[in-house]
């Protein structure tokens, strides 16, 4: 989401918490699926995480007139989902149908929004990475200091990586624009 | 898909409602205590529901209707408080009995309601926000006008609408 966007979804929460219905599509056609891939994720295995999802959504929208213009609407917006994610998942968790609370999902201080960014910027790495062969990802692994280095030449071992992270960014845009 | 859009639309309008009914912690406070100096009671109670129902479907409607509601309670406090002044301060016209002198303190609470809706409204809001917010102050000033007479809250209503229509009309000359 960029800063126009961030600014659009702003300007609409707050038309829509005045009072204003024609915004509720805009923000509808941003935060529907902002909140079910944040459930998704965070109830992930559950068979219930459509069930949460759909309502985290409905709560955000009767909660929108209480929305507070000064503040940014997607924080907000992935702030309620995740109360109502964290909820679900305590009932889960004492039921013993998913392996942890919420708590050790998210890291303390981080917002839901971060979470969900970096949750789907890992995804996408993973996705990307998958596409690349053996020895891209042996060269890539080495650069990052996870496996030993090849025994090959500084020179070469520099032109491997080139080409991986070539490769690599390639898949990326493919995948991602 | 498209369920899900409606149950989150009711879901936004479910919300709405109540966040419009929560006007009803400085209305109905406003009513019961009107009760103390009421002659007619249930003419306050009427008048009272009226006001919260005008002033909870104002505030759901939102923009400048909700604007509206909140002006029209704020402005009319003025033409709520003063004739409540009026035994407070020895005058002969308590309520329930009329001398003619408590006519002045209403017609001034109308008369200051008005121009503060009318400043507010300025030559940027509608008729619908003046006549709006104008019916809220007036139906709050009627809670404790009522006692003095009919002819004195229609001295307080009239003075208000006046004032409203005239500042409006100022503003956009």
């Amino acid at each position: 989401m960029d800063r126009f966007e961030r600014a659009q979804l702003n300007s609409n929460m707050a038309r829509l918490a005045s009072g204003d219905r024609s915004a509720f599509e805009a923000v509808y056609v941003v935060a529907a699926p902002a909140v079910q891939r944040l459930t998704r994720r965070l109830l992930r295995g559950s068979p219930d995480a459509e069930d949460v999802a759909q309502q985290a959504l409905l709560k955000v929208f009767e909660r929108a007139s209480l929305y507070d213009p000064e503040r940014p609407a997607m924080p907000w917006i992935l702030g309620i989902a995740s109360w109502e994610c964290r909820t679900a998942r305590k009932k889960l968790y004492r039921r013993r149908e998913v392996d942890a609370p919420i708590e050790v999902m998210v890291c303390p201080g981080e917002s839901p929004e971060e979470w969900l960014v970096a949750a789907d910027l890992q995804d996408a790495l993973h996705s990307a990475m998958g596409q690349l062969g053996p020895r891209d990802l042996d060269t890539l692994a080495a650069s990052m200091g996870l496996v030993p280095r090849p025994n090959i030449s500084g020179a070469t071992f520099r032109k491997r990586l080139q080409r991986a992270m070539e490769r690599l960014r390639a898949v990326w845009e493919a995948q991602n624009g | 898909m498209d369920e899900l859009k409606h149950a989150a639309r009711a879901a936004y309008e479910r919300g709405r409602w109540w966040w419009a009914a929560r006007v009803a912690v400085i209305v109905v406070p406003l009513v019961l205590l009107s009760l103390f100096t009421a002659t007619q009671p249930v003419f306050n109670l009427v008048a009272g529901s009226g006001l919260l129902v005008a002033t909870t479907w104002l505030r759901w409607r939102g923009g400048d209707w909700s604007a509206a509601a909140e002006i029209g309670l704020g402005a009319g406090a003025f033409a709520y408080l003063v004739p409540l002044a009026i035994p407070a301060c020895g005058h002969c016209c308590a309520p329930g009995t009329a001398c003619g002198l408590e006519l002045g303190p209403c017609i001034a609470g109308g008369v200051l309601a008005g121009l503060i809706i009318g400043t507010r409204a300025g030559a940027a809001r509608g008729v619908a926000f003046g006549v709006s917010a104008a019916g809220v102050a007036g139906l709050l000033g009627a809670l404790t006008c009522a006692p003095f007479g009919a002819a004195v809250m229609a001295g307080m209503a009239g003075a208000l609408v006046l004032t409203v229509g005239t500042v409006m009309v100022a503003a956009r000359a």
